[in-house]
């Protein structure tokens, strides 16, 4: 994909922003390159609370990888901070690990974008 | 944790086909062999702009039959290059169905996907990766007809000059279909409609410096026939059930999906299941079925065109949740402006609004109503930009108002809930 870079970069700023308008604080991004495929890590400390939020996101990002989404809906990507694109996040990775820790309030995402 | 891609595929492909059979054998009810065949000639050979009614130009039979066949050929397309089948497929496929009444026809839309494959062939991408551009870039179709068939000089000049502008048209629509989503911000469904009203908007533009003036026409056949009627009832009815039942007659999916907001890209297939979209598509296809029928509105093409596109998209982002209010604001321009529910581009209107449903699902259905207001108004007046050789008009108009009404929305109304 010719704009891979700007993709990664918003479909990051994506949950980014999902995580602080949703109140979280101390947010940390990480994207490393992986042998065959790109690793995006979200780690963000939220308010009590927030669980059922988690688990629409968890919901959302279980989407199925969609090839047919790729160059067509990645300029989606923080259009809006209205409504996320959660959805579209799961459509284009491959694999997606998230993790809640109710008592100190940590959400950590772990997504996976196959080459 | 995350769902399998292509989970349920040939379930999914089934029920395409399904649908596109009961189209053609439904077609081949209505009419005699021969009349078929004529009626396609006739339907091939059309001019396509906006408005022309295929079951005027080669009967209800043909109709149905380039409907199916349409169906079917991109349905054969999905399962050969073996893409995994997702909501946004069942849109795509409905879509070109629908507006396989109305504009596209099985000899005009080969040039706009043949264009987009070839930009794939450029940019040394799988053409898979731009296949929803290519079966929704079919809008522009009228355009590759209007040259064949609506221009004077040999024809063997027409049929090449015809099949390059296709295959230029569709070869500029991915960069372009891109970018315009940004400009409404997903909050308009039909984001290839926008595309193609700009794309056509230019092209009109320099054939009309070459001296083409292009004639504005409505070809639209009147009243209902309990037949047609009667077929989409049970396809409805059959299309909801088949989703009742996957779901062990529970509607818990379908709370789930009215929940979401359907901001593009939304896929109730990827996110909720088969099933409760199959329900979701069904219950919309049999309100705005109601809706027309009550009116004393038309079924005839471009109505059916609009309610299958309503269909397709129920797997996409459309709700009777996020639709009606849209609804409500376009009979609220019918009562306070000078054009009346049966005028025909208001026909249209009050179902290609529901372009507009993401406004009222994502900030309510007051903002709803307003979009599908202003949606009236302004569609019934950018056409002649385009001078009807997008098909798609109304997702040119939602494009407007959507990027007009969201940022002024944006600034005021309160933020969703995440």
């Amino acid at each position: 994909m010719k704009h891979h870079g700007l993709l990664l970069s918003r479909l990051t700023g994506e949950l980014v922003a999902w995580c602080l308008t949703g109140g979280a604080t101390d947010v940390d991004a990480t994207i490393r390159r992986l042998p065959k495929a790109w690793e995006i890590f979200v780690s963000a400390v939220f308010p009590e609370g927030s669980r059922p939020a988690v688990e629409r996101l968890s919901r959302l990002l279980s989407s199925p990888r969609s090839a047919g989404t790729d160059e067509y809906y990645w300029n989606l990507y923080g259009s809006d901070d209205a409504v996320f694109q959660l959805g579209l996040v799961g459509a284009m990775t491959d694999e997606a690990d998230v993790r809640f820790d109710e008592e100190t309030g940590r959400l950590t995402i772990r997504l996976l974008r196959a080459d | 944790m995350k769902r399998i891609a292509g989970e349920n595929n040939e379930q999914r492909i089934i029920f395409l086909t399904v649908v596109s059979v009961l189209f053609l054998c439904f077609g081949l009810l209505l009419d005699r062999p021969s009349g078929i065949v004529a009626g396609l000639w006739n339907i091939i050979r059309e001019p396509d702009y906006l408005i022309t009614d295929y079951f005027v130009i080669g009967g209800v039979g043909a109709a149905f039959v380039n409907s199916g066949l349409l169906m079917l050929a991109f349905t054969v397309l999905l399962g050969t290059i073996r893409t995994d089948v997702h909501g946004l497929s069942f849109a795509a496929v409905f879509t070109i169905a629908g507006f396989s009444f109305f504009g596209k026809n099985i000899a005009n839309v080969w040039f706009i996907v043949a264009g987009v494959w070839l930009y794939a062939q450029v940019q040394r991408e799988p053409f898979v990766k731009f296949l929803y551009v290519a079966l929704f870039g079919t809008a522009l179709s009228p355009m590759v007809s209007q040259i064949m068939f609506g221009l004077k000089g040999p024809f063997v000049f027409r049929l090449a000059a015809g099949g390059a502008v296709g295959v230029a048209m569709g070869f500029v629509l991915p960069p372009l279909s891109t970018a315009m989503l940004s400009f409404h911000k997903g909050y308009n469904l039909y984001n290839i409609g926008f595309t193609a009203g700009l794309t056509g908007t230019v092209a009109i533009s320099i054939y009309r410096s070459f001296g083409f003036i292009p004639q504005s026409r409505v070809i639209w056949s009147t009243g209902v026939d309990p037949m047609v009627a009667g077929f989409l009832v049970i396809l409805f009815s059959g299309i909801f059930l088949s989703g009742y039942g996957m779901e062990h007659r529970s509607f818990r999916g379908l709370r789930e999906i009215w929940s979401l907001p359907g901001r593009l890209l939304t896929d109730f297939v990827d996110l909720v299941g088969v099933g409760p979209t199959l329900m979701n598509m069904g219950i919309n296809g049999l309100i705005f079925l109601t809706y027309l029928l009550v009116i004393g509105g038309d079924l005839n093409g471009p109505t059916i065109g609009g309610l299958l596109s309503i269909v397709g998209f129920s797997a996409i982002g459309k709700t009777a949740k996020n639709t009606l209010p849209v609804l409500f604001g376009v009979i609220l321009g019918g009562m306070t402006t000078s054009w009346g529910l049966q005028d025909p581009p208001v026909q249209l209107a009050a179902l290609f609004c529901t372009t507009l449903a993401p406004v009222a699902g994502s900030f309510g259905w007051i903002a709803g109503a307003v979009a599908g207001y202003l949606h009236s108004s302004v569609v019934l007046h950018v056409g002649i930009l385009h001078a009807g050789f997008n098909l798609y008009n109304n997702g040119f108009a939602g494009g407007l108002v959507a990027a007009f009404l969201v940022p002024l929305i944006e600034a005021f109304a309160r933020r969703r809930n995440l």
